[in-house]
């Protein structure tokens, strides 16, 4: 067997696990996972700068794909329709800020799905600037103007993203990363106390909304984890052996 | 000097400042340069995308094209039409079709990238450790690189561990519980030491990099400053 | 059934790019001319970004509000960047110098920014972090590898010295592969969800 043939198999028992769990199980907490202190820092924060009716600000990231992270934009998009659908309420503190075009129109798309009626997309979608670096100086000078209660990071970014979070907490609001670059979670190790590491950022969607289905995303993902662990052992022993 | 490189060495020079007063605090100053900068690159990029993609891969075609070309351009110049009218509130529903094409190829990049330009090729590093026949092909010792390629097995299985999200408690959802199933748990905790190591090690790269862009803009400041003191 | 519509062009676009993973000879033309369109797309979306942007700061200079001049500059940058690109041939210089010398200077001093703000921050880490296998490990290996980025330490190859730098340089590898093939996995559950109709961010109706 190849390793391509290897990826193939891989893809392929990944949709079979997510379809089975999708089908099986319909209750909201049928898998228990690890409570994260970060996440469960981030949701306290965020309802307490939207009750005090301060911004709670989403930044989505400032690349929609990128080849090698591909996956950060489509994870932003479906924790901020996680977010709103969390809170439907806070339709005018909570501001989404993207860094490009494909973000923006996508985000406007799901904030039009939950409020219909009424919502205006002009008042909680900004886009700051449309390159990365652009789009980091803009949310800086932006930031001077309105101060936020919470700024939550989700998709991809680069470790020049620290600063927004540092402003943040200079600010007295509170900060929060998941996604992101490794160099990105490098610098933001740093400053920020609540930041989701390496593969933590996929917990984050069903933590916000519990549907039956983003806990199939859950238990897929763990058990490809531990088939991947042992098949890298088997591998490495048969390469040991002279097998492969 | 000549008069244009005075000009642009005198518009780095205040944007250097302004951006660097942010150190002392948000101030006006910095947020004069970060909207120039981002009007400037807004302006560039909306150029750039006009010049090398709108104009070659749907205007000219259209326009200078052949019957065929004009036929293959029909279809992306549909779904270009429908996202700029669902810009229109009232015609927002036909930016659907438009983002779905957008989002399905989107996902299967993701898929192609994540498994075949990332797992594969990684899983892939770490079992090509274990090849006896590389061992003796290189300068280092055989038992240095046995230990290497054990660590790194190791190191990946325990990063690897340390991400597991379910809980051990399987019936009810403990608002404490903060560990993974038990052999799990135990390899997690030599996967934190490796992500702490992979995390310090990118640290310091980052800062190296940062740090060398400071000592370029005091550098550049320093060399203005003299210029202008010294009458040069 | 304009639902069905929807989650099927999603849906058959993404399969038919995968397929093209798979059947790379046969379906190289078809696979490369949706990648084409969906560069398009990606690009009109960059344009109609820009415009929200400009929507944004519009405005606010119109309704006069806070940071109005601010707003204002950023009008007057884009619409001068605009003229001279769209005015002026694609290779001009002059052109070129507008946006790189407001684009270096601001960039560079942004990560210059970046360097101090790291600086202080790792004063703090234990602060921020606490006393944990993780915080400590990361100490230890930002400490070590800023020496060996020195290069100080050039041990003379084939020696005990140089092998047991060379296993240290590498050490971070393992974390890094580890969080790579985590990060693709989870990549792996995000694709497919939007492949298979769980994850719709293109609906506008909840």
């Amino acid at each position: 067997m190849t390793w391509t043939e290897i990826g193939w198999v891989i893809i392929g028992l990944a949709v079979v696990l997510l379809l089975f769990f999708n089908l099986l199980f319909t209750r909201r907490d049928w898998y228990p996972v690890r409570v994260n202190p970060a996440v469960n820092a981030f949701v306290k924060q965020r309802v307490r700068a939207l009750e005090g009716g301060k911004q709670s600000q989403v930044v989505l990231g400032n690349r929609f794909w990128s080849r090698a992270y591909p996956a950060l934009g489509l994870h932003a998009l479906s924790v901020s329709a996680s977010l709103v659908k969390a809170d439907p309420g806070a339709q005018e503190t909570q501001v989404f800020a993207a860094g490009t075009g494909e973000l923006s129109l996508f985000a406007r798309q799901i904030l039009c799905g939950t409020y219909q009626d009424g919502y205006s997309s002009a008042l909680n979608l900004i886009l700051t600037g449309p390159t990365p670096h652009a789009f980091m100086a803009g949310f800086l000078a932006e930031m001077g103007l309105h101060s936020p209660g919470s700024v939550g990071l989700f998709g991809h970014y680069g470790p020049m993203e620290a600063l927004i979070l540092e402003a943040a907490q200079m600010k007295g609001g509170h900060s929060f990363a998941a996604a992101g670059s490794i160099s990105a979670q490098a610098a933001l190790f740093l400053t920020t106390r609540d930041l989701l590491i390496g593969e933590e950022i996929f917990l984050l969607p069903g933590l916000m909304d519990r549907s039956p289905s983003l806990q199939a995303a859950w238990i897929s993902e763990d058990i490809l984890r531990v088939l991947m662990i042992a098949l890298l052992v088997i591998a490495a022993g048969l390469t040991l052996a002279g097998v492969l | 000097m000549n008069m244009p490189e005075l000009v642009w060495g005198v518009v780095g020079f205040l944007l250097t400042v302004m951006i660097l007063s942010y150190l002392i605090g948000d101030n006006f100053f910095f947020r004069l340069a970060a909207y120039l900068f981002v009007g400037v690159t807004a302006g560039f990029l909306t150029v750039l995308i006009a010049r090398q993609i709108l104009w070659p891969y749907l205007l000219q075609p259209l326009l200078e094209g052949s019957t065929y070309q004009r036929l293959w351009v029909l279809i992306p110049l549909l779904l270009s039409l429908m996202l700029i009218l669902s810009q229109i509130s009232q015609l927002r529903a036909l930016s659907r079709i438009p983002l779905a094409f957008l989002a399905g190829l989107t996902a299967a990049l993701v898929i192609g990238g994540a498994v075949f330009g990332t797992m594969i090729p990684q899983m892939r590093a770490v079992v090509i450790g274990f090849q006896p026949a590389a061992w003796h092909t290189e300068s280092r010792s055989s038992w240095m690189h046995t230990v290497d390629a054990v660590v790194m097995l190791i190191g990946v299985i325990g990063t690897l561990s340390y991400f597991h999200f379910g809980s051990r408690f399987k019936r009810k959802t403990d608002s404490s519980d903060l560990s993974r199933p038990r052999l799990l748990q135990a390899l997690a905790r030599v996967g934190e030491v490796f992500i702490g190591f992979a995390l310090g090690a990118l640290f310091a790269g980052i800062f190296s990099s940062a740090l060398l862009a400071m000592i370029d803009r005091i550098v550049f400041l320093g060399g203005w400053i003299a210029r202008w003191v010294g009458g040069g | 059934m304009k639902r069905i519509i929807v989650i099927l062009t999603a849906s058959l676009t993404g399969l038919t790019i995968l397929a093209g993973y798979f059947f790379q000879t046969q379906l190289a033309n078809l696979t490369g001319l949706l990648i084409e369109w969906g560069i398009l797309l990606v690009g009109l979306a960059g344009v109609i970004g820009v415009g929200y942007l400009f929507k944004m700061h519009l405005v606010r200079v119109a309704h006069w509000q806070k940071g109005s001049l601010l707003s204002l500059i950023v009008l007057v940058a884009f619409l001068v960047t605009v003229g001279i690109g769209f005015f002026l041939p694609p290779d001009s210089a002059f052109f070129r110098n507008w946006v790189l010398n407001i684009q270096i200077p601001v960039e560079t001093s942004l990560l210059a920014i970046l360097a101090v703000t790291m600086l202080f921050a790792s004063l703090r880490i234990i602060r921020t972090r606490g006393w944990t296998l993780m915080s400590v490990s990361f100490l230890i290996s930002a400490l070590i590898s800023l020496i060996l980025n020195l290069h100080y330490l050039n041990p003379a190859i084939g020696t005990a010295g140089a092998e047991w730098l060379e296993f240290v340089r590498r050490l971070p590898l393992a974390g890094l592969r580890g969080i790579l093939i985590g990060i693709a996995l989870g990549g792996l559950i995000v694709g497919l969800r939007v492949l298979l109709g769980m994850d719709r961010p293109y609906e506008d109706e909840s």
